[in-house]
């Protein structure tokens, strides 16, 4: 019984710092405007490919690739002959990303492309200029939306066991043991998962009623923007 | 055929379609009209169920002289659901539309609310279409081969997502979202 209350204000307290970080972006998302935020939702995409999926070995191989190829041309000074003698060797030379690097580098590049989405809409030199009035958005709902997606991407993502909802089954143990008990963590999802249950449940709905209710709030927003 | 839910999202595209052509402003005209009429066979689905068994159908099988027959009835009994949908959407196509006042939105954020509006549209008006008939047993579709209903995984988590299952316990929430429609129809 007390296990239960525990994890239901765990639940709670997780569920609130989730809402915390989506009504956080949301407002980001909102006040930078749609276009804004799809960007960064594209770039979020093709960063978490790059750093978790298939598109990670394309680009560590790219990146080799490049690299020793720039190596050769400057050990070389640009003379086709010596490149073509050094070019012989090049599986014997180190890449720049090694096995043990690419780890670190792939969740680096996530990170770089993360944050390339958010200020690829504000630079104000060259291109970015252009790119900055291509992209200027009237703040809206829909801004906010997407802006909420994008945390949630992120969150879910960068943190996917930060928020813990079972926090009884590591008791007794020292933090450091807990935190690498997968039992006691729970992923950002099933937070929000049980979060959504118990919102609906605080409204007498069941969750999908709930989503229901929230998609028909969005109907009312464009109905009330379309008077 | 192929699954059901492949049929169920082509017809939700196709509402898709229709709003892109339209324009959410209008395609909301719609909205509230599917809102109304589902709120009325969800609640007063069972006594219209009753009352069209225990009345109608009876005298009508009897002044036609066939016999009664559960499949038929149940048959007509999704038919007059359907058909009160049907009608609705084809009114509100038809002639003076329903719609909203102001300018529909350009650009992306235009295409993306109606994309959104024609999904909701095309949920409310196929959901519904396809929980009349599941909740019928699709009388005859199987018997005449139409239809296999060996559901996929797909198939059966969404059927707990059509708008009459979701609303059975609550109709009034259909009713409060279709007064608020209207009062912002109206309200410039």
């Amino acid at each position: 019984m007390l296990l239960q209350e525990a994890q239901k204000t765990s639940t709670w307290q997780g569920l609130i710092t989730l809402l915390l970080f989506l009504a956080a972006f949301g407002y980001l998302g909102w006040k930078r405007g749609y276009r804004r935020e799809l960007v960064t939702l594209v770039a979020i995409f093709i960063g978490h490919r790059i750093w978790t999926g298939s598109l990670g070995d394309t680009f560590v191989k790219w990146v080799n690739q490049f690299y020793l190829m720039g190596r050769i041309a400057l050990e070389a000074r640009f003379d086709l002959g010596k490149m073509m003698e050094l070019a012989q060797k090049i599986n014997d030379m180190e890449k720049l990303i090694t096995p043990e690097r690419k780890e670190p580098v792939l969740f680096f590049t996530f990170l770089g492309l993360v944050l390339l989405g958010y200020g690829i809409g504000h630079a104000k030199c060259c291109l970015g200029t252009m790119l900055r009035k291509l992209l200027d958005a009237p703040p809206s709902l829909i801004g906010g939306l997407f802006g909420a997606l994008n945390g949630y991407l992120i969150v879910i993502w960068l943190f996917p066991t930060l928020f813990s909802i079972l926090p009884g089954a590591g008791a007794g143990q020292p933090v450091a043991a807990r935190a690498v008990e997968p039992a006691a963590q729970a992923t950002t999802r099933d937070v929000l998962a049980e979060g959504i249950k118990e919102l609906a449940a605080l409204f007498g709905l069941d969750p999908a009623q709930l989503l229901v209710v929230i998609v028909g709030l969005i109907v009312l927003w464009i109905a009330w923007r379309s008077r | 055929m192929g699954p059901i839910e492949v049929l169920w999202g082509t017809v939700v595209l196709f509402f898709v379609m229709i709003t892109l052509v339209r324009g959410y402003t209008r395609e909301l005209g719609i909205t509230i009209l599917l809102l109304l009429v589902l709120f009325v066979e969800v609640y007063f689905g069972q006594q219209i169920e009753t009352i069209l068994k225990t009345k109608v159908f009876t005298q009508v099988f009897k002044l036609l002289n066939v016999q009664q027959n559960d499949e038929l009835q149940r048959l007509l009994l999704a038919l007059i659901f359907q058909s009160a949908l049907i009608l609705v959407l084809y009114l509100g196509y038809e002639g003076r539309t329903l719609s909203f006042p102001g300018a529909p939105a350009k650009g992306l954020e235009g295409f993306l609310l109606n994309v959104f509006i024609g999904v909701v549209n095309g949920w409310l008006f196929a959901g519904s279409i396809w929980y009349y008939m599941d909740k019928y047993g699709y009388p005859y579709l199987t018997k005449w081969g139409l239809l296999k209903t060996e559901w996929t995984k797909t198939a059966e988590a969404l059927m707990k997502f059509m708008p009459p299952k979701l609303f059975e316990g609550r109709p009034e929430v259909l009713a409060a979202f279709a007064a608020i429609l209207i009062f912002l129809s109206i309200r410039r």
